[in-house]
């Protein structure tokens, strides 16, 4: 038996501070393995298809399977507002500028609270792209969370992909960062066939090209457009500058409902205003507006003149409408009456006139100057001045639509004058600022050329050359609501659908269409308007075919009664409609409510996620790679940890999944659920913090 | 025998491995811890018929706490174990007490270290609560290289850097008994953070909680001072103590990941009720077991070490 030198403790000694070492290294790198587990975690990705390519997405989010024009749409499972979303839609002939904002505006029906952040050109490795960025509410979750979304557009092929991150606004900054990867993946793997300067390439589809090579004539064709030889000053302007009356009663040129403005087009009384100031009846302009709300003309139209310019104009003729664009919202109309009625002789009248400019040569910039009678500040003439602040397109007029200015624009400018920096007539002041994003539009003269030059030449008559009108003879069926439609036939006939379906569809039947008839479509929730759509009908469904209209939201549609209304023929009659529910509790479904709570303080959860899964579905192995196709329903928390999911099966056993972060998920089944409602045991779950 | 006591510097006497000791302090080294059984099993009973009393003064009076009251009463709670721990250990060593204030002493710097570095490490810096709960495997792994190699560390450090260089360090078992005191302080630092951070606890399945934790951290910081007690008063090798760390690592986060993804979520019926209580009895099995496995460890470890057949007296039994 050996007892231990002085030597060998010495040496344990010298060893002791190596231990200790030892242990801090070891201790690091566990902690040091622990940080790439993480960044594996939270970097970790699967790839998913899209559009017969590829692209990463976080491991982990639920992946949706393409919808109507979405592609793609993925979330976080603990945050349905963390998404990216892939879209591909038709530009209808829009350049990317003007297709990317009526997009967002059409996209904009079901968002609340929507507010438009940025709105610029942009690049995604060497791929242009217009960008957007905005917030809204998302009210579905209490409380309300703003979410931020960024979006850019860009041209693949013959068609505008838009891919976009929503992020809550708090944890936008940090998701940005994230998503950069799948952005430039999208952008590489789907802009292909990018025609220069990043424009999308003009349509494929007949119809809207030779829409575009006609307007593309509009402003060299028919008469020699006006020049203005001599500058016309303020004092003109303001001259044949009239304000257009409407009155209730023909009898009674006091019976004022409303007004525009007008501005002379020449002597004998021939008046340029919109057709939504002398004939809101005007074929197209319902079209224009996909607003089917049937609306009646005024019974006749006063014409009142500027005597002095700090006085009201002073009425003075009675006008009738010569012809009227309601595509364009641009109407003529003639004085033919004094004020008490008696008829105007021929070559009586002297009235100032403008000379009419050229619109096509409006560049971004040149000085604009708008006169008429906003009803703002009075109801004395106004003047304002800005600048052709750009131009917007339509998918039948082409890509000068539109001037957008800065000049101030209000309603009663509505038909009013926009005159160029020589003071000739280059647009009509038609909508407010309220309507596009801080600019009011107006509509280049250009344009409106073709019909004035009927109206002059004494032609009786004028057709919109942007619409198509009915036969009379349409017939409109509804055949069943469904997910799916293949050559005119519904996969599968549904009547309702359950809580956050992501798509109602209605499938209809028509005869007797044109081609090129428009159909509109108004879309209703509880009651109340949210989608306003149109559709053309095609060559090949001209005379018959089926019409399939849905409404989607990769975020859910919001738990209501729908219903679809759409409107044919020369009157925009109303067709055919039909109605569902999304979830709403009724007599042969379920709903099921209950709370989420810490399982340690029974502190409610709020913002935890319940998923109820399709009948046979693994909750654990869903987890793993969740799919939202799996997803028959889903509940977030509010604060309170309270959560409630109606439109529910009866009878049928959902498997469930309730995540929430920072917490362990929980999984199990709840289920049979009885008719009506129920409400389940507190659900719990453990926090996964130290 | 020529050479010195390894403790005191006095003549030795006896030779324990390739250690020498003083009469006195081989006495101490050899003594056994038979008696500590019972008194562990009394405390660890002692605890679970506190969680009966809350649970049963809360069904009974169904109180309203809220805000600041329920926030102080579940500091209070927080705290309950650790102090039965104390005394129950006061009296388990009642023949040769540690100093009573350097073992409270090494259970306050446990819950300063864990409250100043282990928690904001893992809840700020690293953020574990956002990304374990990902999948199970990443639980499991994340659960044992960062939480527990943290824990583990940080009870480590707390007796290293304090008591262990004092003479009063001056028997294999007191390593226990310091590991045990730090991994009480770090418990009291977790269940006041869990009890400030949800705001109060339910008073029945959080006072579980708390004294789950309490149990489970004892144990691992009796596990960490089995290796430190050891690697003291022997000869151990260079890897010695890395891995008793790495052991205690290993347990904590393996007690983690059971906690989290075996028993603590229910969706309905009877799982739901019953994941409080099988977390209670999973920790109390965890730390009955792990509180056994040392002492079993350290009774055989003497039986290898010791010379055969003693003359007389026969050791530890003075």
């Amino acid at each position: 038996m050996t007892a231990a030198s002085p030597a060998l403790r010495a040496s344990r000694r010298r060893l002791e501070p190596w231990s200790v070492a030892a242990v801090i290294a070891l201790t690091a790198a566990s902690v040091l393995a622990g940080l790439v587990l993480r960044t594996t975690v939270a970097e970790g990705s699967r790839r998913v298809e899209l559009d017969g390519s590829s692209v990463d997405v976080p491991a982990g989010w639920l992946v949706a399977a393409p919808i109507g024009d979405a592609l793609l749409s993925v979330h976080d499972p603990l945050d349905p507002d963390q998404r990216y979303v892939v879209e591909r839609y038709d530009p209808a002939g829009l350049a990317l500028d003007d297709a990317a904002r009526h997009r967002l505006t059409d996209q904009t029906g079901l968002l609340d609270g929507f507010s438009l952040l940025e709105d610029t050109a942009a690049s995604i490795g060497g791929v242009t792209t217009h960008r957007l960025r905005y917030t809204f509410a998302d009210a579905s979750v209490t409380p309300a969370v703003v979410v931020e979304a960024l979006e850019d557009h860009f041209a693949a092929g013959d068609r505008i992909v838009v891919v976009r991150l929503e992020a809550p606004q708090a944890d936008f900054a940090a998701a940005a960062d994230r998503y950069d990867r799948f952005r430039s993946q999208v952008a590489s793997s789907l802009a292909r066939a990018v025609a220069p300067g990043g424009q999308a390439a003009a349509p494929a589809a007949a119809a809207s090209s030779g829409i575009r090579a006609q307007v593309a004539m509009v402003g060299r064709s028919g008469l020699p457009l006006g020049r203005a030889t001599v500058a016309a000053t303020t004092a003109d302007m303001v001259a044949a500058t009239v304000q257009v009356r409407q009155i209730a009663l023909a009898s009674d040129p006091s019976s004022v409902v409303g007004w525009g403005s007008g501005t002379i087009l020449s002597a004998d009384g021939l008046i340029l205003t919109n057709a939504h100031v002398a004939m809101p009846s005007a074929a197209g302009l319902a079209i224009y507006d996909h607003d089917p709300t049937p609306v009646r003309d005024p019974a006749g139209l006063v014409v009142a003149i500027v005597d002095r310019e700090d006085q009201p104009p002073v009425p003075r003729y009675r006008a009738h409408v010569v012809a009227a664009d309601g595509y364009l919202d641009a109407a003529l109309i003639r004085v033919d009456q004094n004020l008490d009625g008696s008829p105007i002789a021929p070559g009586s009248l002297h009235l100032p006139v403008l000379p009419i400019g050229d619109s096509d040569a409006l560049r971004v910039g040149d000085r604009l100057t708008v006169v008429g009678f906003p009803g703002i500040g009075g109801d004395t003439i106004s003047l304002s001045s800005g600048e052709a602040s750009g131009f917007l397109g339509d998918d039948r007029i082409g890509s000068r639509a539109w001037v957008k200015t800065d000049a101030v624009v209000s309603h009663g400018n509505s038909g009013g004058l926009a005159a160029d920096g020589s003071g000739a007539l280059v647009g009509i002041p038609t909508r407010g600022p309220e309507d596009v994003g801080g600019y009011s539009l107006l509509r280049p003269i250009g344009l409106v050329r073709p019909m004035i030059d009927a109206a002059l030449r004494g032609s009786g008559s004028f057709a919109s050359r942007y619409v198509v009108p009915g036969t009379g003879s349409e017939r409109v069926s509804f055949d069943t609501w469904t997910n799916t439609v293949s050559a005119c036939q519904a996969g599968s006939r549904l009547t309702t659908y359950p809580s956050a379906a992501r798509q109602v569809l209605a499938l209809f039947q028509q005869a007797g269409m044109a081609a090129g008839e428009d159909v509109v479509i108004q879309w209703r929730l509880d009651g109340k308007v949210v989608v306003r759509d149109g559709l053309r009908i095609s060559t090949d469904a001209a005379g018959g075919g089926c019409l399939q209209l849905s409404v989607y939201s990769d975020r859910g549609l919001p738990d209501g009664r729908y219903r679809v209304e759409l409107y044919v023929g020369p009157t925009l009659r109303d067709a055919a409609s039909a109605e569902t529910t999304v979830g709403a509790a009724r007599s042969s479904t379920a709903s099921l409510s209950g709370r989420v709570v810490d399982v340690d303080s029974g502190a409610p959860i709020g913002g935890a996620v319940l998923y109820l899964l399709v009948a046979g579905t693994d909750p654990q192995s869903w987890y793993g790679a969740p799919s939202e196709d799996a997803v028959a329903g889903f509940a977030v928390t509010g604060a309170d940890g309270s959560f409630r999911i109606a439109g529910l099966a009866t009878g049928v056993v959902y498997p469930a999944v309730v995540v929430a972060d920072s917490y362990y998920p929980a999984a199990g089944s709840i289920g049979p659920l009885p008719t009506g409602d129920s409400t389940l045991d507190d659900i719990t779950l453990g926090h996964s913090g130290p | 025998v020529t050479d010195q006591c390894r403790v005191c510097d006095e003549p030795a006497t006896h030779v324990l491995g390739n250690e020498a000791y003083c009469d006195r302090h081989y006495e101490r080294a050899t003594r056994r811890a038979d008696a500590h059984w019972r008194v562990d099993l009394l405390s660890i009973a002692v605890l679970a018929a506190f969680v009966l009393a809350v649970y049963a003064l809360d069904a009974a009076l169904k109180p309203k706490l809220e805000g600041l009251t329920l926030s102080a009463v579940g500091i209070v709670l927080a705290l309950v174990p650790a102090a039965v721990w104390l005394v129950f250990f006061y009296r388990r060593d009642r023949r040769e007490p540690e100093p009573r204030s350097m073992v409270v002493g090494v259970a306050i710097l446990g819950a300063l270290i864990g409250s100043a570095v282990v928690l904001p490490l893992l809840s700020d810096a690293l953020d574990v609560s956002t990304w374990l709960p990902r999948s199970p495997a990443v639980n499991l792994l994340g659960s044992i290289l960062v939480v527990g190699a943290i824990e583990s560390f940080a009870v480590y450090a707390a007796v290293r850097f304090s008591v262990y260089g004092s003479a009063e360090f001056d028997e294999r078992v007191d390593g226990v008994v310091y590991g045990s005191a730090a991994g009480i302080g770090l418990a009291v630092a977790l269940n006041v953070a869990f009890v400030v951070e949800s705001g109060g606890t339910d008073l029945g399945s959080g006072t579980i909680r708390i004294v789950m934790t309490a149990l489970a951290q004892a144990s691992f910081g009796g596990v960490i001072g089995y290796f430190l007690g050891r690697h003291k008063f022997e000869d151990r090798p260079l890897w010695w103590m890395p891995l008793g760390v790495a052991v205690a690592a290993v347990l904590n986060g393996l007690f983690s990941f059971l906690r989290g993804t075996a028993v603590a979520g229910g969706i309905s019926g009877p799982m739901a009720d019953l994941g409080p209580w099988l977390g209670l009895a999973l920790a109390a099995v965890l730390a009955i077991g792990v509180t056994a496995a040392v002492s079993t460890l350290i009774r055989r470890q003497l039986r290898l070490t010791l010379p055969p057949p003693p003359p007389s007296p026969a050791p530890g039994s003075v």
